[in-house]
């Protein structure tokens, strides 16, 4: 489940500090994000007087990003090709931007060559999608699916595969064949290292992907609602396995640990040896082992549930 | 869903309903639940009607769900024979005492687990969230001593205090404290001129309701039920709660079966009456804290 744990940053002052963005609030919010960090152009402003600047074509409908989060590496730029503007040709706004806050030091000279930012071509392979990356891959399907409101289709997943490789994954998964409309596909698709952490899928979009895909209301219990439940049922097990060991009621007062010593459990032992035979160090000492033994035990339910820390 | 989903869903079909399964299948479900019930319940019901029963007819078999000769003679005993007022007196003035302590002292900890920032709050959360798994088969003999020798054997004391911050409870306040209230409101008690310990107690407790009635539920059955360690630091008869009273009718003269269950159904009333006063509370407060989203 590390992946679905809620945004924690190493520190506490940071988590505070941070602000979260609209990107980080919803799936969709989380896709613009991921557009904006691998937009070519700058990204996709809210506000009015950046909107002239951006192309339509890359605006997304009605977005909502106030502040935007790029990892450094991708938003590094890249040398693009050197674009000669033709004469006459509007000025960029980079530059009127850059002179109007600098004067005389942004290059003014009419057919100056301007870098202009480009796509990184040099992508890892995970964000690529037959061979252009990513972010073009999307911005086409998105054109359909969010700006003109194509109705998605929802069809089944081709491959049951498809669904338990994305849950024994741990990464969320929606409409694993990625038709599933739009939140399906923006989820599906990302390289899960760029959704914000605390995207953790919420519960109904997960049921809702394993239906989508196919699965029964058994197949959605194990597959989705028991890996989900991981941290919090090895919590259990590991304080059931200690309250159950202990058990001395039950045999103190039913059978008194008899017929013969068959029913005598450790708290019981560790009982009649301290509070009836005066044998406090003995006493004690069973009760170590026994600590000794639990605690084993514990961490290994717990670790065998493939928890490392049962919190 | 929220209101992205809900728009951008728009065009789906509006129906999320799970498909019902078949008829039979519902059927054999509900049989098997029932049959689930019957046997969780059978114990209770076979006690109350047993505790009209007279001793030689508790473990006739087959078991008579409705007692013949219906006698209220267990109860008249017991409550003439012993001191059993006494013992329930006993039992729910401790289990009210610890339940208080446990509350206020736990949410108090569970805050400072999940708001504040001192050193060693790491190696100090593990040490506790540790102590989950010491069962206490292993430290009580160790506790018997550490309250023998200081002198703190006296029930009343002995009974409470060792009890008045269970890890459990901590733990189980830190992750309710740390999902449902944000930083910000104690921010803004803060620029209002709270102190620390009135932001915890007008702001931070109110908001804790359901998480501590699921504390009060749990730690007031907990110390209710208790009976190992009574048995280990009540000697003298005046000071016994309903458990050691009831085990106490074990001994001298043979198993008094008709008194004791007589005892555990009268026993059952406080325990069920909080159990049921705080009900709600519980069920929300437990899956409140328990899974983070």
């Amino acid at each position: 489940m590390k992946d679905c744990a809620p945004t924690k940053g190493r520190h506490r002052h940071e988590r505070r500090n941070r602000r979260t963005t609209t990107a980080e609030r919803s799936p969709l919010g989380a896709l613009r994000l991921h557009l904006a960090v691998l937009h070519p152009l700058r990204p996709v402003h809210a506000r009015a007087r950046h909107r002239g600047s951006v192309p339509e074509s890359h605006r997304l409908g009605r977005t909502r990003l106030t502040r935007v989060h790029r990892p450094r590496q991708l938003h590094a730029p890249v040398p693009g090709p050197q674009l000669r503007r033709g004469p006459g040709q509007h000025r960029d706004l980079h530059r009127v931007r850059a002179r109007r806050r600098a004067p005389g030091l942004a290059p003014d000279r009419p057919g100056a060559q301007h870098p202009r930012p480009q796509a990184p071509r040099l992508l890892p392979a995970h964000l690529l999608h037959a061979g252009r990356p990513v972010a073009d891959h999307h911005r086409a399907r998105l054109r359909v699916d969010l700006r003109r409101r194509v109705r998605p289709v929802q069809r089944r997943a081709r491959s049951p595969l498809r669904l338990r490789r994305g849950l024994l994954a741990d990464r969320p998964v929606l409409g694993a064949g990625g038709r599933g409309g739009p939140r399906a596909l923006a989820l599906d698709r990302l390289p899960h290292d760029l959704l914000p952490r605390r995207h953790a899928v919420r519960a109904e979009e997960l049921y809702e992907a394993a239906e989508v895909d196919g699965a029964g209301p058994v197949r959605r219990f194990f597959s989705v609602t028991l890996p989900q439940l991981k941290p919090i049922t090895a919590f259990i097990a590991v304080i059931m396995l200690v309250n159950t060991a202990q058990i001395f009621e039950e045999p103190f007062l039913l059978t008194q640990g008899g017929p013969g010593e068959s029913t005598l459990s450790v708290s019981m032992f560790v009982y009649r040896a301290a509070f009836q035979r005066q044998e406090l160090g003995y006493a004690a000492a069973a009760g170590v082992v026994m600590f000794v033994i639990v605690f084993a035990l514990g961490r290994a339910s717990s670790s065998a549930m493939g928890v490392g820390r049962t919190r | 869903m929220n209101a992205t989903a809900t728009r951008t869903d728009a065009s789906r079909t509006p129906d999320k309903t799970p498909r019902r399964p078949a008829r039979p299948g519902r059927i054999a479900l509900y049989a098997t639940l029932l049959l689930l019930v019957a046997i969780y319940l059978a114990p209770l019901i076979w006690a109350l009607s047993s505790s009209f029963k007279h001793r030689s007819e508790i473990f006739s078999f087959p078991p008579e769900l409705w007692p013949d000769p219906a006698t209220l003679d267990n109860y008249t005993r017991l409550l003439a024979e012993q001191p059993f007022w006494r013992w329930m007196l006993m039992s729910t003035g401790v289990a009210l005492a610890s339940t208080i302590a446990v509350v206020f002292l736990c949410s108090l900890a569970g805050y400072g687990f999940a708001k504040y920032e001192f050193k060693g709050k790491r190696l100090l959360f593990d040490v506790m969230f540790s102590s989950l798994a010491i069962p206490f088969a292993a430290i009580v003999v160790p506790l018997f001593i550490l309250v023998a020798k200081l002198g703190l054997a006296h029930p009343l004391f002995a009974l409470i205090v060792p009890w008045v911050a269970p890890a459990f409870g901590i733990f189980m306040m830190r992750q309710y404290i740390e999902q449902s209230i944000p930083d910000e409101i104690l921010d803004a008690a803060r620029i209002d001129g709270c102190s620390e310990f009135r932001i915890f107690w007008t702001v931070v407790l109110p908001l804790l309701r359901p998480a501590l009635g699921a504390l009060a539920v749990w730690s007031f059955l907990g110390a209710y039920n208790n009976l190992l360690w009574p048995l280990v630091i009540v000697s003298e008869p005046e000071y016994y709660t309903v458990p050691l009273g009831l085990q106490a009718l074990f001994g001298a003269e043979g198993r008094q079966y008709d008194l004791v269950l007589a005892g555990s159904v009268l026993a059952a009333i406080p325990a069920i009456a909080v159990f049921v006063l705080l009900r709600k509370q519980l069920v929300s407060g437990l899956t409140a804290g328990a899974v983070k989203s």
